[in-house]
């Protein structure tokens, strides 16, 4: 009898269908992140060549077209296909273990999440091989100019429908998680902040993906089904797009830095070795931009001609999101206020997340009163602001969790002395890159340009100098976490003296099922 | 999978094993959350109508059912109770939300316990109790390491010698 039961029960397939069938949120993790490893780097070179052509004016390497095309392709590809899966792979693998959850509540769909996006990106980069090229209206894809799109059209749109459906399934499996599945004891207010964050982020993301939906939908009716949703001639204003779209695509930015403030919570208490100053005051913090973030979108269209009261309206409501990012930045400065600090790669990687966010923070202030705006609207003003929100913001918050939590991962300690290298090179190279841009941005050089008023261009070559710089820093970084996954010294339970929490409660690496029992939640 | 708790009780040789998987979350709470979800989500809606972008609505409707099954599939799994009642002659398996749904009976001194271990690190271990070649699976709330234990329990609960096979994967 023992045996008829035993020829019923197969183990899940090895190789690489582990991969393709696997439901277990470490394997989902891992794909999540390599898969945005791989777009990070195609989305890279895109940007260098940007850079390399925007190295003295006059036209170089490619045409206005195809630059055009690049801007495009960079921006769409480093959002949803590197920064928002890496976050969705840290979740994957830290929500789980963070709340004392044997796995996600849905695994399947967990799967599922994950195995659209590989073909999604497929979608969106096969279009540069399609006839009339990739889109190159920015990633913003702003109607009539991304309806002149050639074939590359609804594989864009399609594309887009995709990722939205990856990130929605995404959302929901995170949610029924943390409310589901925490272990007994474990109440909201003894989450950790990454899970806080997260739960946060879903939310919003829950919220605003139909919004997206509604919008390109609306771009391919209009440019297949003759609707005139965005056509004046057919009755229809092409400012609406821009107001759904930024309806969505402000909350998407909260989106992109949320979950890396929720890494920043845990990483400077671990390296203090105190517990964060304010949990409190934290999770309500995120809680208000998250909200606040719903009713600031116009600020990105202050030049569409607003009346005066709706111009007003947005720039007060943007300057308030500076009170609560002011919260947490206070809260993690007194976090490592008479701290015992250590300075592991981490740690550094945190410390300057505190640093450069918040010049990205300050020149969003900036941009956020109007008349000022009027000045800098698409110039390589914006462009610095947002890069240091997202690349010293939300990328160096991912990299500080990939090395924090890559010990708990693989078993193995990283190379410190290389991180160390990673960390110094990218942090000097991403102000080389970006800092000029502010000074260009200021003297008035527009972005989304293949060519340039001669007297930018000895800021312009700084800046690409720190892109090169950048771009091949990274390469470090990928070689260091291929050596941590290869071997090295042994981690242990607890990989850092100051952490606490759940993940640090199971062996390095974490077995591929955790807690078998139920953990205590102190 | 979530995690589970095992009550036990005895009386006069007979026992009853009651497996309720952890939920953090009841049907109120959760009634509660997709009341807010769902209202954030009709807000966020709202205006594109009143501004002519109505296909946001189909979508939002989509959305919100899927996170509604989404919900109420992983609630009705979290609040499924498996109870075995092991009295006299008999063994009973009861599984429902509310009172028994499903009822599987075995012969106490033909029921076996067989534990199906997993093949591997990748694989989870699997729990049946079954009589006249009948398995039913039980305990797949339980993680492998819960099935170890409540299985050696089970095979002396059931007892007249009864030993727990395991099978390797």
């Amino acid at each position: 009898m023992s045996e008829a039961v035993g020829h019923e029960h197969h183990g899940p397939p090895s190789g690489l269908l582990r991969w393709v069938f696997t439901t277990n949120h470490k394997d989902i993790g891992t794909l999540y992140l390599v898969t945005s490893f791989l777009m990070f780097l195609i989305g890279g070179v895109m940007a260098l060549l940007i850079r390399s052509e925007l190295f003295q004016p006059g036209l170089q390497l490619v045409d206005p077209h195809f630059f055009n095309q690049m801007t495009t392709m960079h921006g769409l590809i480093m959002i949803f296909g590197a920064i928002m899966p890496a976050f969705v792979g840290l979740a994957n693998w830290q929500v789980p273990l963070m709340v004392g959850a044997p796995d996600m509540a849905l695994p399947r769909m967990n799967n599922l999440s994950f195995w659209i996006l590989p073909f999604a990106f497929l979608l969106l980069v096969s279009t540069l091989f399609v006839s009339g090229g990739a889109p190159a209206s920015g990633w913003t894809i702003y109607p009539p100019l991304v309806l002149q799109t050639g074939d590359a059209f609804p594989l864009l749109i399609l594309s887009i429908h995709l990722m939205g459906l990856s990130s929605i399934m995404g959302a929901i499996n995170i949610i029924a998680t943390i409310l589901n599945l925490r272990a007994p004891g474990m109440t909201l207010m003894k989450m950790p902040l990454f899970v806080w964050t997260w739960l946060i982020t879903a939310f919003l993301l829950i919220a605003v993906m139909p919004v997206l939906a509604g919008a390109v939908t609306m771009l391919l009716t209009d440019k297949f089904f003759g609707t005139s949703f965005f056509n004046p001639a057919g009755g229809g204003d092409p400012v609406l797009y821009q107001h759904i779209f930024w309806f969505f695509g402000h909350p998407e930015v909260y989106i992109m830095i949320l979950p890396a403030f929720g890494i920043i919570s845990q990483i400077l208490p671990t390296f203090s070795r105190k517990p964060l100053f304010g949990y409190t005051s934290m999770v309500y913090a995120t809680a208000s931009i998250a909200f606040l973030s719903f009713i600031v979108w116009a600020h990105h269209m202050f030049t569409v001609g607003m009346p005066l009261a709706g111009e007003l309206f947005f720039m007060y409501a943007t300057m308030l999101i500076a009170v609560p990012t002011g919260v947490k930045v206070f809260n993690w400065v007194a976090t490592m206020w008479r701290g015992s600090l250590t300075f592991e790669t981490p740690m550094l990687f945190a410390i300057a997340f505190v640093v450069l966010f918040t010049i990205g923070g300050f020149s969003g202030l900036m941009l956020a009163i109007v008349p000022a705006d009027f000045q800098y609207h698409d110039t390589y003003f914006v462009v610095a602001h947002f890069h240091y929100v997202l690349v010293p913001g939300a990328l160096f918050a991912i990299i500080g969790a990939v090395y924090y939590w890559l010990p708990k991962w693989t078993g193995h300690m990283y190379d410190e002395k290389l991180g160390q290298w990673h960390f110094w090179l990218s942090t000097i190279f991403v102000n080389v890159l970006f800092f000029p841009q502010h000074f260009v941005g200021l003297a008035g050089m527009p972005r989304r340009i293949p060519d340039y008023a001669l007297q930018f261009t000895e800021w312009n070559q700084v800046s690409t100098v720190g892109a090169f710089g950048f771009g091949f820093s990274q390469l470090l970084f990928g070689y260091i976490v291929w050596k941590a996954i290869r071997g090295g010294q042994q981690a242990q339970d607890r990989v850092w003296e100051g952490a606490d929490g759940l993940e640090w409660e199971v062996p390095s690496p974490a077995p591929y099922h955790t807690f078998e029992t139920a953990p205590e939640v102190k | 999978m979530p995690l589970a708790s095992v009550e036990r009780s005895e009386w006069d040789g007979d026992h009853e094993f009651v497996i309720r998987p952890n939920c953090s979350l009841s049907w109120k709470g959760a009634k509660r959350y997709l009341a807010l979800q769902t209202a954030v989500v009709l807000l966020a809606a709202a205006p594109m109508i009143w501004m002519g972008g109505w296909p946001v609505i189909p979508f939002a409707g989509a959305e919100l059912l899927a996170l509604t099954a989404a919900f109420y599939w992983v609630l009705l799994r979290a609040h499924r109770i498996e109870v075995v009642t092991i009295q006299g002659d008999r063994v009973w398996i009861r599984r429902g939300r509310r009172g028994p749904e499903e009822e599987v009976a075995y012969p106490r001194g033909w029921a076996q316990v067989v534990l199906h271990r997993a093949a591997s690190g990748l694989d989870r271990s699997r729990l049946f109790l079954q009589a006249y070649g009948r398995p039913t699976e039980i305990g797949t709330a339980l993680t492998s390491t819960e099935k170890e234990g409540f299985a050696e329990e089970l095979a002396r609960a059931l007892g007249r010698g009864q030993r727990l096979n395991r099978t390797a994967g």
